[in-house]
């Protein structure tokens, strides 16, 4: 009881600053204009936060806090793939205003993203986020886990097409799917710049490029779907 | 008074059931024909709750009910093949008369004709016995797992007719399949074909879930958690074992709550696994990291294409017109149960089902391993003893609770600014 009292005590800068709290929030929004603007859409104007809004941005900006992101403070409670998935999926299984989705249609939407985390589980060999970081030594596990990230992050333009999206929640839903995709991609390049860059350096340096070079990479994908529309 | 009766018969079921895990948590009870271990007293639970699932969805002629539910207690206490088939007999024969079909008692026959096939290879009646793992043959697999097949009704949910299975007969059923394990080690192919056959039912039932008009939601999902408890004893690990004890626990909850889906819109969330913490979501979690631990990665994708597809089965429920769905007064309770179940799994993991799969470790492989994460969670682990799968639930809902008071504070600081600047 005490081991996690002493953790929530201490997991005050992951909920508040980084990775989740102002950092979750502001690179949401940052990212929800990013892919706005990538696929032609002026910006949106928000009407104002209602309860269900609050509540609902909740389950991803938990996901979000928990994420194994270096240079982020230890907590020792990690999560695996399924329960990130599922409290990241919150808002959008909320969003009753919409009809729900026909079973084809949710085999479309899902059945990437299920097949990319099939690799990553073989290339990893847990579902746990924190393995999902770590860069096997041997290279078919190598291939299966960035084959994976690769198949996640080409299954987002999909996932990400919802309206659910433009709400706060939806864009905690957006950034969460989005890092989940790069933690291998992060480990890879970890693994690659730690023989030439000091270690805190890497700590610092590696996880904002890979999730800026996703970001670039995500927008510019919906920016050719959006032209061959 | 007359309408409490059958509750007032059922609890003593319930209570014998408890009182029986809390005595033989460490070692099984035995004496002459009584075999009583913790699955016999996870038996007396399961069989009770559904009694009282029953008794509260004011389901009409209950008596036949309760008299099978004792009857099937009798059974599961006892070790002698002979008395458990014949009570086995006796209590699907009342359920066949009451429902008018005649599953229960093919089921009970495939069951029956399943354990005398024991008799017959090891020449032995008591299953205690030293030499009753000698009768493991494959044909009494089969036969077993035929009868659990039918009693949950799974031959007609393949051509997408809504499962019409007895809870009580497929419960008996399946303990008696599990009870297996403690007769000896299965063989690849025995575990191959549960997982396979449990696989698919888990598959086909979420997928008809994810379709099904709101008030054939709640049949199709027993049957998703009765495929999870299948595939569980396919798996065939201490793992599987806990998934399936912990699927068929979650099997009344969610038939209390989705008997007539109406009432309170909130309910309606707990009970098809979209709430992470929720008993339906936890079982699909200790479906995949019991598979991951298996090192059964296609599996696991499998369960998780399956948790999904029935999540969308809430947004069906959730977005049915409450016209159509009449208010009923269990499911409040059922969405507490739920909420209990899944944020108490750890408790019900090292109460009940921790000490189920010691007791039938003789014949369980070390492919997987769910264990407790002191006061977070709970955590799978493969052969190796490596994590692989990690549910902090608890540490989970304590910084949900963090997370809204540091919410509440910053909202009640801003429109205390508001205020003085207005």
């Amino acid at each position: 009881m005490g081991e996690l009292l002493g953790a929530l005590g201490l997991a005050w800068p992951r909920l508040l600053l980084y990775p989740g709290g102002i950092f979750a929030l502001g690179a949401s929004w940052l990212l929800a204009r990013w892919l706005r603007w990538c696929t032609g859409q002026p910006p949106l104007s928000l009407p104002p936060l209602t309860l269900s809004d609050r509540i609902n941005v909740l389950p991803p900006l938990i996901v979000l806090t928990l994420l194994p992101l270096a240079p982020a403070a230890n907590f020792p409670y990690g999560i695996d793939l399924v329960v990130a998935v599922s409290l990241l999926e919150w808002p959008q299984l909320c969003a009753t205003n919409q009809p729900p989705p026909e079973r084809g249609a949710l085999v479309r939407r899902y059945g990437l993203l299920i097949l990319a985390g099939l690799g990553m589980l073989e290339g990893a060999g847990s579902m746990t986020l924190s393995d999902l970081v770590m860069w096997p030594t041997a290279w078919p596990a190598r291939v299966l886990l960035l084959g994976g990230a690769g198949l996640w992050l080409a299954a987002l333009p999909r996932l990400l097409a919802d309206p659910a999206t433009q709400r706060p929640a939806g864009q905690c839903r957006a950034l969460g799917l989005l890092l989940l995709g790069t933690l291998p991609l992060s480990g890879a390049l970890t693994a690659w710049a730690n023989a030439a860059l000091p270690t805190t350096l890497t700590g610092w340096l590696i996880p904002p490029i890979a999730y800026l070079g996703a970001a670039l990479v995500l927008g510019g994908v919906l920016r050719l779907r959006q032209a061959k529309a | 008074m007359k309408r409490l009766a059958p509750a007032f018969v059922l609890l003593p079921l319930l209570l014998t059931g408890l009182l029986l895990a809390a005595l033989t948590h460490t070692t099984p009870l035995t004496y002459r024909w009584l075999y009583a271990d913790m699955l016999s007293a996870l038996t007396l639970i399961l069989l009770a709750a559904h009694g009282l699932v029953a008794w509260a969805n004011d389901e009409a002629d209950l008596w036949p009910t309760v008299l099978a539910a004792w009857l099937f207690s009798a059974a599961a206490v006892l070790g002698h093949v002979g008395l458990l088939s014949v009570l086995l007999f006796l209590g699907s024969s009342l359920l066949a008369f009451r429902t008018g079909t005649r599953l229960p008692l093919v089921a009970a026959l495939s069951t029956g004709g399943g354990l005398l096939g024991l008799v017959v290879a090891s020449g032995e009646w008591l299953l205690g016995a030293p030499g009753a793992g000698a009768g493991l043959n494959s044909l009494s697999f089969v036969l077993l797992l035929t009868g659990t097949l039918t009693a949950s009704a799974a031959h007609g949910a393949v051509r997408g007719h809504m499962p019409t299975g007895t809870p009580l007969v497929a419960v008996l059923c399946l303990t008696t399949l599990l009870r297996l394990f403690s007769l000896g080690p299965w063989n690849l192919g025995w575990l191959f074909a549960a997982l396979v056959v449990g696989g698919a039912t888990v598959l086909m039932a979420a997928w008809q879930a994810a379709a099904a008009p709101p008030e054939q939601v709640g049949a199709w999902l027993g049957l998703y958690l009765m495929g999870l408890a299948i595939a569980g004893a396919g798996l065939g690990s201490a793992a599987g074992v806990t998934l399936a004890g912990y699927a068929l626990l979650t099997w009344p909850v969610v038939r209390l709550g989705l008997a007539r889906p109406g009432g309170p819109a909130w309910t309606r969330w707990l009970f098809t696994g979209a709430v992470p913490l929720s008993a339906p979501f936890v079982a699909a979690w200790l479906a995949v990291a019991a598979a991951v631990a298996g090192d059964l990665s296609l599996v696991a994708v499998a369960f998780w294409g399956a948790a999904l597809l029935v999540a969308v089965a809430t947004r069906r429920l959730a977005g049915a017109s409450a016209a159509n769905l009449a208010p009923h007064g269990g499911q409040s309770t059922a969405a507490i149960l739920s909420l209990v179940l899944g944020l108490g799994s750890p408790l019900v993991v090292l109460g009940l089902l921790e000490p189920l799969a010691a007791q039938l470790q003789g014949g369980l492989t070390p492919f997987g391993e769910l264990a407790l994460w002191p006061w977070a969670g709970l955590i799978a682990l493969n052969a190796a003893r490596q994590p692989v799968a990690t549910l902090p639930s608890l540490a989970l809902a304590a910084l949900m609770v963090l997370l809204t008071a540091f919410a509440w504070v910053l909202l009640r600081l801003n429109r205390l600014r508001n205020t003085r600047n207005g």
